[in-house]
């Protein structure tokens, strides 16, 4: 793919992800900055159908953007400490484990661990770990997005497939 | 379904199990009729209030950088954060707590209260 195909195609998903994490933050939640992480339905996407320096590429992006755009300070922090976590893992994930896990799954993993990094950035902001008590619940959203959001990558890159410039591409 | 599957469902119940075990036993630890409402703003402790002394219905203000403020409102045996300026304002949605354990977090003003119970390092009040 030409580098000016991947840059428009990257432009694409970023600006996608800008539109899901602005509506995504009217949903209400337990504390300001804390996302369900939907936007990360693009990272992986990029993971798949590029490799991890576009998938890093787009959640560096979309987070800062994002922030500019519809966050404060502290949700950029939150965003960009639980983006990285859940990136890296989801990205060694897919590389070396695709065989045997699922999409939801590494999708399940990476939202585990957006939520473990958001709240190690808060805990350290009030210098209490007591905000761990609100893990589980945490824990128990971040696999219902983490299987809503492997569920629509796949849909999204099977049919993603199917266009002339990813030919040749398998999961 | 693959096969590393199971093995990752497995884990991430093991993981679910031991964080819900890890917060009842917090619960189970700090749990007593005793308490202390430890308040706490950037690491620091600036207020302890024990909340089975409280006589009435009391008002305090606590400032966060000059200008941003909470309003916390005690009484017997309960706290709250009435009012606050802070974009989301979740604390004041938290509501009242009452049970040691419980906690109202403020995190753009980098403030939380707890409840302590029986073995609570604080004692009476403080300020």
């Amino acid at each position: 793919m030409s580098k000016i195909k991947k840059m428009v195609f990257l432009s694409f998903l970023v600006g996608i992800a800008l539109v899901i994490y602005v509506i995504e933050s009217q949903i209400p939640v337990l504390f300001p900055g804390i996302k369900l992480g939907l936007a990360n339905m693009i990272s992986l996407t990029a993971l798949i159908l590029l490799g991890w320096k576009e998938a890093l590429t787009v959640m560096l992006l979309r987070t800062l953007l994002g922030s500019i755009f519809g966050g404060t300070m502290s949700a950029f922090m939150f965003s960009i400490a639980g983006g990285i976590l859940s990136n890296v893992v989801m990205i060694i994930l897919y590389k070396y484990f695709k065989k045997f896990l699922s999409l939801s799954t590494i999708s399940i993993c990476g939202a585990i661990f957006h939520n473990i990094g958001q709240l190690l950035v808060a805990s350290i902001i009030i210098e209490d770990f007591r905000i761990y008590i609100y893990l589980p619940v945490l824990l128990m959203s971040a696999i219902v997005t983490g299987y809503f959001i492997g569920w629509c990558t796949k849909f999204l890159t099977e049919n993603l497939y199917k266009l002339p410039m990813f030919k040749g591409l398998k999961y | 379904m693959k096969k590393g599957d199971k093995i990752a469902a497995i884990c991430i119940l093991i993981l679910i199990i031991s964080s819900f075990i890890g917060v009842f036993s917090y619960r189970l630890y700090v749990k007593g009729s005793h308490k202390i409402a430890v308040i706490k703003q950037e690491g620091k402790i600036i207020n302890t209030i024990d909340l089975n002394k409280v006589k009435g219905r009391k008002q305090f203000k606590i400032k966060y950088k000059t200008s941003h403020f909470n309003l916390v409102e005690v009484e017997n045996g309960k706290i709250r954060i009435e009012d606050a300026d802070c974009p989301d304002k979740i604390c004041i949605k938290t509501g009242w707590i009452s049970k040691p354990g419980e906690s109202i977090i403020c995190l753009p003003h980098k403030l939380i209260i707890n409840i302590e119970g029986k073995n609570s390092k604080y004692d009476g009040l403080s300020n």
